[in-house]
């Protein structure tokens, strides 16, 4: 395994632990359950 | 609400999930182990495994483990979040017309697996009980599993749920019995060490190719789950962990047995048997699966509505089973080393732009949540499409890199400065009120 597959394996896990923490804000900020109706009376059909 | 109208409803297969039709966790987290604890992910360990020393495979498996969960997330957590299924979200990349070419691309690839996967099940039974082909049996066998296959993505998810509470455990029952014998009986497959005749970038590719179709449909299933951080749990163990130990279960068998196919290598361990009920029930977590997104992307628009969401998802349900029942009769198999290859650059740059789309520009990712698609076709999408799928399928073919990573790269770069650059009132403060 030569040091380019290290660099990208360090480089994944930061952007995975980054895709996290910006999933993890959005989700605080805007919480699924203020996006998607209650209930199915609401619903829009498409 | 009555009865009737509830069942009108069914899946959501043309709106949002509402909260009220959201599952719990356990639920979810066994929904998405069956989703993902299919025979085929052995089989590219397996295949990484005699290509690579047991101690680079590892690291390789890991990395390919890696990439899938971030690109579930990334997309997985669109679909909880909107409530939307991936054709439904495709709405909002590509178009509201321009939705057709991931849709039909989807739906092609599921029913693709569903022939394929009822002829690999169908031609082990067959093998099995002496039955040849064409005779009586062997008609029996087929039509019983091929309905048997169908009937739970007919019926909803909920009924995909209850064959998971079954084949998920059957499946990691195998793995146990994979990794006991061929670790503890056989401990010195550690230190076998030889020259790959491949990169470790190939290697990558061949493990991130064997999920990402997964990983493009996983709205279909994470629309249930009641908000991102279940999600994040819930995907973090199915396509994160339980993923890397089914590569590494196939990665490990195939050091033991020197085969890279997990039922020479079960018939290896003296478990031919096993094998068959392992085939059976991974093959019908997947089969149901393929099947029901494949119908749920056909019966979204601009597909026209009939009767109701429901009616339309189950009845165009039966018309894909008809079809890949065709093609599981015309024999699909043979040309699956022509087909398999072309999966990951067709499927790579939908993810990439869909991910682009969503995350990369808040104004937009506003739009997916409370407006309406605002493009009938999104030609930076398809330009991306286009650029991705050439980019990946000339590296693979040179060996230049890993192609699925140039893919993916090439198709967001593209769609990012698209967007950025070129399409900026799709970016803009305006783009809600242009939706809405």
């Amino acid at each position: 395994m030569g040091a380019a597959f290290w660099i990208l394996f360090v480089l994944q896990i930061a952007v995975l632990a980054w895709g996290v923490q910006v999933i993890l804000k959005l989700e605080n900020e805007r919480p699924t359950e203020t996006i998607v109706p209650a209930t199915d009376e609401d619903l829009e059909v498409y | 609400m009555s009865n009737e109208e509830k069942q009108q409803v069914g899946d959501s297969a043309r709106s949002r999930v509402s909260m009220s039709r959201r599952l719990g966790f356990g639920f979810n987290f066994v929904n998405l182990a069956g989703f993902i604890l299919v025979i085929s992910s052995l089989l590219v360990g397996g295949t990484v495994g005699t290509s690579f020393p047991l101690s680079q495979s590892v690291y390789i498996l890991l990395f390919s483990a890696l990439t899938t969960v971030f690109l579930a997330f990334m997309i997985g957590i669109i679909g909880t979040r909107t409530g939307f299924s991936s054709a439904l979200i495709y709405r909002y990349s590509y178009g509201t017309k321009g939705t057709l070419l991931p849709n039909i691309v989807m739906a092609i690839t599921g029913i693709g697996w569903f022939a394929l996967i009822l002829n690999i099940t169908r031609d082990a039974f067959a093998g099995m009980v002496g039955a040849q082909t064409q005779d009586a049996v062997w008609w029996i066998i087929t039509i019983v599993f091929a309905l048997l296959f169908m009937f739970p993505a007919f019926k909803s998810v909920k009924w995909i749920g209850y064959v998971n509470w079954v084949a998920s455990p059957v499946i990691i029952l195998i793995l146990i019995y994979v990794f006991y014998y061929s670790l503890v009986e056989n401990p010195s497959i550690w230190s076998k060490t030889f020259t790959p005749e491949i990169s470790v970038l190939t290697g990558i590719t061949i493990g991130v190719g064997g999920w990402i179709q997964g990983a493009a449909v996983i709205s279909d299933f994470t629309r249930f789950l009641k908000n991102g951080k279940q999600a994040i749990v819930a995907l973090s163990l199915t396509f994160g962990l339980l993923v890397f130990i089914q590569f590494l279960g196939g990665a490990v068998g195939a050091a033991a047995a020197g085969d890279w196919n997990i039922f020479n290598i079960l018939t290896a361990l003296g478990v031919s048997s096993l094998a068959f009920i392992g085939v059976f029930f991974g093959s019908w977590s997947t089969t149901q699966a393929a099947l029901y997104g494949s119908s749920l992307t056909m019966s979204a628009p601009p597909v026209p509505m009939i009767k109701n969401q429901e009616t339309t998802r189950q009845i165009l349900t039966i018309f894909l089973f008809l079809v890949a029942f065709i093609g599981s009769l015309v024999g699909i198999d043979k040309f699956i080393n022509w087909y398999l290859p072309f999966l990951s650059y067709v499927v790579a740059p939908i993810v990439a732009t869909v991910i682009i789309d969503y995350w990369a520009f808040p104004k937009r990712r506003l739009l997916y949540e409370k407006g309406k698609p605002d493009k009938t076709i999104n030609i930076g999408a398809y330009i991306a499409w286009v650029v991705g799928f050439v980019v990946g399928y000339y590296t693979n073919a040179h060996e230049i890199g890993s192609a699925v990573f140039n893919s993916l790269i090439i198709s967001a770069l593209i769609h990012y400065v698209w967007m950025r650059f070129v399409d900026t009132k799709s970016v803009s403060a305006n783009a809600l009120e242009k939706g809405a």
